[in-house]
């Protein structure tokens, strides 16, 4: 229940909330048509895991069955200006998502330009943040590639700062002869819970808290088929220390850049993500941290028919770029070089026998650590490692 | 008698030759929007559209109409034949990257899905009876009730 606790709307955004509440009961002369604008989706996925060493998601190297995802949202548009959304998400995901229910996004999109050509607005609340080509939907089973999206860019390890920041969000669209061109801009809080585990590699007494974080992303989507979008993001996290604590109060800041290409050519889709992320931590630790982590991923995926699809992936993630086989870490700490880098090659099927079912099967060969959840692995890991998963998924 | 007509059965053999391969070719040939077409509510205040601002509407991405009034979209089911053909050559896109768009918008909260009828009939009444609506149809049909605007 903690994690809904702390996912509360902050009370400035309750208050507009409140506002926009009391504009639309001014504009219920329009009864009919905004109460046939109002819509609801949902999803339920079940998964299965199996690792030959290390744990990924739960106990996985006995089996796990430890991970599901289920999620409804609504929508009404009770203005031609104004549309309300809200989803709910309970993921259980081994030692790393406890199943808990969360808000994931809870927003009102004032729309302050709109007509056949282009438009613009605000998004206030709880909005999902633009990151890369699937952020915004990763935890909904129909709009990934695989179960798995490639970890080098989309860590399931520290998701919480991804997910989705409480503060505002600027968008523009734009359509440029056949093409649409979009930026948004957001600001914001992002989720911190249980960060702690994932950034330090240990429950840390302390915690750590998110300041005001931004995140911009300029997409461009082609009608013939291309898309690019280039994303930039800086996230500020403060360190306050518990007693006793072997961290000291400090800050962090991660700022990650990321360019995304895909090409859908109806049969086959090909897409390349490539990532830089810069960490630094000052205060934190006795001396300052700085690291560039360095990842990159190539996926082709072919439509046999409308029913079934294969794919196949490299993935690979460099914690430091400047040690990629992690020698320099492995000197310094004693901890094992091939927790610094991941190379992840893999093959999955997918099959939609219907336009609301859809089964998943995926094998991964991977070399080395580096995305692994410490919490699911408190054994001493294995450098090789394989996984094989498979999900049912429905939606409504 | 049978030397004449038999002269005469081979050229008009021929010719039913042609005219088929003719018919066949006008057939693949012909432009596929004269099957299918964009209609809209009687009150929506365009008379033609350009294909990529009716590409941004069905994909959700536009959401009024350049008088204000909301643009409230109708299509058939995914695998539906009228659906395929038109998203296919009228959009020029494929069902499957539709669908995606679809749900990149409504599962991030940043749009909704189009409203989704059972068959062409209930698209036709549908169109006819929702202002700012907007659907497809086979031509024949299209009847007074909705509007058959032009894609440029």
């Amino acid at each position: 229940m903690t994690v809904f606790v702390k996912s509360r709307l902050s009370k400035p955004l309750q208050r507009s909330l409140v506002a926009l509440l009391t504009l639309l009961a001014g504009g219920a002369t329009q009864a009919n048509d905004w109460l046939d604008s109002f819509q609801y989706q949902g999803f339920i996925g079940q998964g299965y895991i199996k690792t030959d060493t290390n744990n990924f998601y739960g106990n996985s190297a006995s089996g796990s069955l430890d991970f599901h995802e289920i999620g409804i949202n609504a929508s009404i548009r009770p203005l031609s200006n104004l549309q309300l959304a809200g989803q709910l998400m309970s993921r259980r995901a081994g030692e790393t998502d406890d199943g808990d229910i969360r808000v994931d996004y809870a927003l009102a999109d004032l729309n302050a330009i709109s007509n056949t050509v282009s438009q613009a607005g605000l998004r206030l609340g709880r909005v999902k943040i633009p990151f890369g080509l699937y952020n915004e939907t990763r935890d909904v089973p129909f709009t990934r590639p695989s179960i798995f999206l490639p970890q080098s860019i989309y860590f399931d390890r520290t998701r919480q700062l991804a997910l989705s920041a409480d503060g505002g969000q600027i968008y523009m669209d734009r359509l440029i002869d056949d093409n649409l061109l979009s930026f948004q801009l957001g600001i914001g809080q992002l989720q911190t819970g249980g960060l702690e585990y994932a950034v330090f590699g240990l429950d840390a007494p302390g915690r750590l808290d998110s300041e005001v974080s931004y995140a911009a992303r300029l997409l461009f989507d082609g009608q013939d088929g291309l898309t690019v979008a280039l994303t930039y993001g800086i996230a500020d996290l403060q360190y306050k220390p518990g007693s006793p604590d072997p961290f000291g109060a400090g800050d962090m800041r991660f700022k990650p850049l990321v360019l995304s290409i895909q090409y859908d050519a109806g049969d086959w889709e090909l897409t390349s993500e490539m990532a830089t992320r810069s960490t630094r931590l000052s205060g934190i630790t006795p001396t300052e941290t700085r690291f560039i982590g360095e990842s990159y991923y190539l996926q082709g995926i072919y439509r046999f028919n409308p029913a079934w699809q294969g794919l196949m992936r490299y993935d690979v993630l460099y914690t430091d770029r400047n040690d990629k086989d992690g020698s320099a870490y492995a000197a310094a700490t004693g901890g094992p070089a091939y927790s610094r880098f991941a190379k992840d090659w893999t093959v999955g099927l997918r099959w939609l026998p219907h336009r609301q079912w859809m089964v998943s099967g995926e094998f991964h060969h991977v070399d080395g650590t580096a995305w692994l959840a410490v919490p699911d692995n408190p054994q001493p890991t294995e450098r090789i490692w394989n996984m094989f998963s498979a999900e049912v998924s429905y939606r409504f | 008698m049978q030397q004449p007509s038999a002269s005469l059965a081979r050229p008009a053999g021929y010719r039913a030759a042609w005219l088929a391969c003719l018919l066949l070719a006008a057939l693949i040939f012909s432009p596929a929007s004269s099957a299918q077409e964009v209609i809209v509510n009687p009150d929506v205040p365009i008379e033609r559209i350009d294909k990529s601002t009716l590409r941004a509407i069905l994909s959700m991405r536009l959401r009024n109409w350049d008088n204000g009034e909301p643009i409230r979209v109708f299509v058939l089911d995914d695998q539906h034949p009228l659906h395929q053909r038109f998203t296919r050559q009228i959009l020029g896109l494929y069902p499957h990257r539709l669908r995606s768009a679809w749900d990149r918008l409504v599962y991030a909260g940043l749009g909704q899905a189009p409203t989704q009828v059972g068959n062409e009939l209930e698209m036709r009444t549908m169109v006819a009876t929702t202002p700012g609506a907007i659907g497809y149809l086979e031509k024949d049909m299209i009847d007074d009730s909705v509007r058959e605007i032009t894609v440029e």
